[in-house]
């Protein structure tokens, strides 16, 4: 419990500890709640050391600031770098606006609360997956421009403010028009007309003259341009909400202060407390288990870590799409896709074995599609998803990587050797670029190299046409191609045991023969002796034989779902774990 | 860095010292190479024009640091030295070793010195110069060879005696719409059109700098208007009207396929904004594209292919390189007749170009299609045409050549090719000086000349221009906020 004294102004103590809270619930919550974020943003991104990297942020204003929002994205990949980073930027937002309320209103009881809504609204902004650093850093650039005008007000520092607008605009992009509403709310209060209407003057010589002669941007990249978009948030309006709390931020704090004259100690740290307890509230209520879940997979997954995302999936059961196709693809990594995938839950059918393309979805969401490709062998359409996905949105860790992996399967080495360049360029990814650009001068370290090298193996042995909209297709005609890509075949049992096809699934099982296979997986077993038990003997299996265990288990499973209801089966009542894990379960339950 | 050449004297000792081991401690030691060395791009043994841009190289040799020693037949001669295997030409000193230098040559020599100070000498590397002087401007459409997905296309102009280059059209500014092809009439910049697809679509029509957007679509087409050819006259464009799929390939060969369903040929009268069908007399179905005129404007060249069905094999559709004869004062068109039969030899055409004499047309040849842009084994064949003898020409590479166009003067070939990576196109400058005296092409230099290696987009449909193009990418964008003017249509 903080025990508050009474003191006629408010203090210095108390600042540093809305700071310190800032800090600490910045820090902590992005560090332990949501650093799944950090994961997601630093793999959305590529920071390329390059003059043509940074000159494509040249070329619009606000450029600038997500170019240096970038650069700080790369801190995380470590998430206590991460929350530093997050946690210093909104410490020092608190900071500076403490600084604008002593200036616009010394002892103000509200000044505390009005500067830890500040931090903390932009704070709940960014736990949204795409609000990004630079949007924060657009926020505390304009708060320091905005201390800077109102500290000085003589004639000289106004001139200078002026003639700054435009840099100032070519660095912030929208921030300006945010600095621009600031500046006018506080000049009205200050009956400063003429300031304003000068600035006003300036900035609209700054964005005709930037649209007309400078920059080749449309006017909404001009006026709206670095703000994210407001389609990621799930109240469109939110973005604007925020741009109009900081624009009358000035109003706050000048009609704030005229309500109580005398600053009150109590009043002051209880109501900023009270923001920081509101905002934990939400912080905590927002928080959502399943959203970590699946990124905690995603990270895995993008390591390759295949057993992390099995044993994950199958320990926290995530009903989520991406969750699933996950698992999926791991089990389908691991050779393991027709043993052990009714071990966690699959609630999508096929679309959590494969993604369709579809140009309606963005990249960002479809690009995940790839990685069904490229399990599978077919090479090409995995390196086109990749390509689709740094057309769209850039270089980024992932599609880059498979652009490289998949132009060195293809043979494709000069091609390679242009994205191995461009890797060499980050500061996280040079020593990949290294093993890479190790393999272009020595193809043999492609042949030896474990991942590359089944994928060779696994590709299409003449050429057909790719159908985009229906991946089913592609599994047949790379089955066709070579008969031998187990991989296909998996997925292509997969599939039919998802849609419930069990006399598909028993049709298809002499292909197991044609590859190296020489037993049945578990499940395909399962499916074989549910025709059997429902339609009639099985076919001709020459060598492949069903174990004598599964006969078992599926003895025990007729005998335990005889006596009890459907629902009872789907509620799970009553059946042995390691049943519940079968597809007599998935064909009873779905 | 560069020491230039004030006085060849100083440069002549400066290289001498060089040569003794002057510059550098160490044992100083020279040796002959008996080759030339390589450089990127490979520029030795090409013709080039003698307003073409500085030929920048970089030395793809061992060493530390390299020197050159430019020598031109007309007496110039300048030193430079490179840090980092770069060499650029001073455009000054450039342009002096050029001048007066027509069918002349210039020769360079190269010196490479390793981190003892040993140097290496190489056999000089020579460019020849033609008397013929090159359009001086380029287009191109700059987007990444991609798919489906596009984002930044954009139309750039870039002289072709320098390096200065800037945006015609840039689709930041027309709602990232994806920007077509585009065709000029007879290399005149003042006289342009291009197709825009999506929100602001239509094709838009440049003269001077006033641009326009017009709708061609009419109810009587069933599909838009796709690849253009402006009537030498200006006063017409034959498009192509087609219907287009595209599709992937799943062997690392190949990519993409780029396939017609059907198409037909109309001709757009541009001052009455008018669009008329060129008549089949055929009772056999075809696919017709890749429309063509030929300097007076008297034959029409196109491709030509069966019309297929959904399931039809895209391995099986060839294309014959086809002409009618056009009568401007009827509007009529005479019989097709074949003009070159690439069925017959299990191939297929597209791009037909006729030279500005006439005589030449300079065509894609593939396995199957009428999308060589992605065909590996496309090449370009030059075919004679009172002759009616076609020829591979020796411009080729192992990879896809396309989109060639002919410089006004008809001495020069700019085409696009695959040959560094296979997957971008880069512009190809070739020296036409008759069928059987074509220079080795040379890639557009650029002031990096690594830039080619690094870069990731591809040059699409380069052209020749005489000159600027005078409308710019605000231009289009204004055009793009009026409504297009829709076409009407008109059956002679």
């Amino acid at each position: 419990m903080i025990k508050i004294s009474d003191q006629p102004v408010e203090g210095k103590t108390d600042r540093y500890l809305l700071l310190i809270l800032v800090f600490a619930l910045s820090g902590i919550y992005f560090l332990l709640f949501v650093n799944y974020i950090f994961f997601y943003q630093e793999n959305r991104m590529l920071f390329i050391y390059s003059w043509e990297y940074s000159g494509r942020f040249f070329s619009k204003p606000g450029g600038l600031l997500e170019y240096a929002g970038n650069f700080l994205t790369q801190g995380y990949i470590n998430n206590i770098y991460g929350s530093v980073i997050v946690a210093i930027v909104l410490t020092a937002v608190a900071a500076v606006f403490l600084k604008i309320n002593k200036k616009l209103s010394p002892g103000n009881s509200f000044s505390l609360m009005l500067a830890s809504v500040a931090s903390c609204v932009l704070l709940l902004m960014h736990t949204n997956i795409n609000y990004r650093i630079h949007n924060n850093l657009g926020f505390l650039i304009t708060g320091i421009w905005f201390l800077i005008t109102i500290s000085n007000e003589n004639k000289i520092s106004r001139i200078i403010i002026l003639s700054f607008f435009p840099v100032f605009f070519f660095v912030t992009g929208t921030y300006a028009w945010l600095y621009l509403g600031m500046a006018t709310i506080y000049n009205i209060f200050r009956k400063n007309l003429i300031f304003t209407v000068l600035l006003w003057i300036v900035a609209a010589f700054t964005i005709l003259i930037s649209k007309m002669l400078i920059f080749l941007q449309p006017w909404t990249g001009l006026i709206s341009y670095p703000l994210p978009a407001a389609g990621y948030f799930s109240r469109p309006s939110s973005v604007w909400i925020i741009l109009l709390f900081f624009v009358f931020y000035p109003a706050f704090i000048i009609l704030s202060g005229k309500l109580k004259m005398s600053y009150n100690r109590n009043l002051s740290v209880y109501s900023f407390l009270a923001v920081f307890i509101l905002t934990t509230f939400i912080l905590l209520k927002n928080y959502s288990r399943d959203t970590s879940q699946v990124f905690r997979l995603e990270k895995m997954f993008f390591a390759r870590d295949w057993d992390g995302v099995i044993n994950y999936q199958e320990t926290y059961r995530n009903r989520n799409l991406v969750a699933q196709y996950y698992y999926n693809t791991a089990l389908a990594e691991r050779g393991m896709l027709c043993d052990r995938m009714f071990s966690a839950p699959q609630d999508y059918g096929t679309m959590s074995v494969m993604i369709p393309w579809s140009s309606q979805i963005s990249m960002n969401r479809l690009f995940r599609g790839v990685y069904f490709y490229y399990t599978i062998g077919l090479v090409n359409e995995a390196h086109r998803w990749a390509f689709e996905s740094m057309v769209t949105e850039g270089f980024h860790p992932e599609n880059i990587k498979l652009l490289i992996k998949t132009n060195l399967i293809n043979g494709h080495y000069k091609i390679a050797e242009k994205y191995i360049t461009v890797l060499k360029k980050t500061l996280h990814y040079k020593r990949l670029a290294g093993k890479f650009e190790s393999m272009l001068s020595n193809p043999e370290l492609i042949r030896s190299d474990p991942e590359l090298s089944e994928r060779a193996k696994l590709k299409p042995q003449d050429n057909f046409v790719i159908t985009i909209r229906n991946p089913e297709t592609n599994i047949n005609s790379l089955l066709q191609s070579n008969p031998g890509n187990i991989r296909a075949l998996e997925y292509k049992l997969a599939c039919l045991m998802l849609d419930k096809k069990s006399d598909e699934v028993v049709n298809n099982l002499s292909n197991l023969l044609d590859t190296d296979n020489q037993r049945i997986p578990r499940h395909i077993e399962e499916a074989a002796l549910f025709y059997q038990f429902a339609s009639g003997p099985l076919p001709d299996l020459a060598l492949l034989r069903i174990s004598g265990e599964t006969i078992s288990r599926f003895s025990d499973y007729i005998k335990l779902t005889k006596n009890i209801s459907r629902d009872q089966i789907r509620q799970g009542s009553g059946i042995r774990e390691d049943l519940k894990k079968t597809y007599w379960y998935y064909l009873d339950t779905r | 860095m560069i020491k230039k050449n004030a006085d060849p004297v100083i440069m002549i000792l400066i290289f001498g010292l060089f040569l003794s081991g002057g510059c550098k401690s160490g044992n100083g030691n020279l040796s002959e190479i008996d080759r030339e060395p390589v450089i990127e791009p490979d520029y030795s043994g090409v013709t080039i024009p003698p307003n073409i841009a500085p030929m920048n190289f970089s030395i793809k040799e061992e060493g530390k640091s390299f020197l050159a020693e430019v020598l031109s037949s007309n007496g110039q001669r300048i030193l430079i030295k490179s840090g980092n295997g770069i060499i650029r030409f001073p455009m000054r000193s450039w342009k002096k070793l050029l001048e007066g230098n027509q069918g002349g040559a210039i020769n360079i020599h190269l010196i490479s010195i390793d981190n003892k100070g040993a140097r290496k000498k190489y056999k000089p590397v020579g460019f020849f110069l033609a008397d013929d002087p090159v359009d001086p401007w380029i287009s191109y459409r700059l987007l990444y060879p991609g798919y489906e997905s596009y984002l930044e296309i954009v139309i750039r102009q870039r002289r072709a005696e320098s390096f200065r280059e800037c945006s015609v059209i840039d689709n930041h500014l027309l709602k990232t719409n994806c920007i077509n092809c585009h065709s000029f009439c007879q290399n005149d910049p003042d006289k342009f059109l291009v197709h825009i697809r999506g929100s602001v679509g239509g094709t838009y029509f440049s003269e001077g700098s006033k641009v326009v957007r017009r709708d061609l679509k009419t109810p009587e087409m069933k599909y838009g208007a796709v690849y253009p050819a402006w009537h030498p006259g200006g006063k017409f464009v034959a498009f192509s009207s087609n219907s287009i799929v595209q599709s992937f390939h799943a062997s690392q060969e190949y990519n993409i396929e780029v396939t017609d369903l059907a198409s037909s040929l109309v001709v757009y009268d541009v001052e009455r904004n008018i669009m008329s069908p060129v008549p089949e007399e055929d009772t056999v179905k075809y696919m017709e594209t890749f429309p063509e005129w030929s300097p007076e404007g008297n034959w029409l060249y196109y491709c030509r292919a069966l019309e297929t069905d959904d399931s039809s094999d895209f391995r099986s559709i060839k294309y014959d390189l086809v002409r009618k004869a056009f009568h401007q004062e009827t509007f009529s068109f005479g019989k097709a007749e074949i003009v070159f039969d690439a069925l017959s030899i299990d191939k297929s055409v597209s791009f037909p170009r006729v030279s500005p004499d006439g005589r030449y047309l300079v065509f894609t040849l593939h396995n199957n299609g009428n999308f060589s842009i992605w065909h590996k084994e496309a090449d370009l064949y030059l075919l004679d045409i009172s002759a009616g003898k076609a020829e591979r020409m020796s411009v080729n590479s192992d990879e896809t050549e396309s989109y060639h166009s002919w410089s006004s003067n008809g001495k020069w070939l700019l085409f696009s090719s695959k040959r560094t990576d296979g997957l971008t196109a880069r512009p190809y400058i070739a020296y036409f000086g008759s069928g059987d005296k074509v220079g080795k092409p040379f890639v557009l230099p650029q002031k990096n000349p690594e830039l080619y290696l690094r870069m990731v987009k591809t040059f699409n449909k380069p052209e020749f221009m005489t000159g600027r193009i005078p409308a710019g990418p605000r231009d289009f964008e204004r055009a793009s906020k009026k409504e297009a003017e829709k076409a009407g249509w008109r059956i002679y």
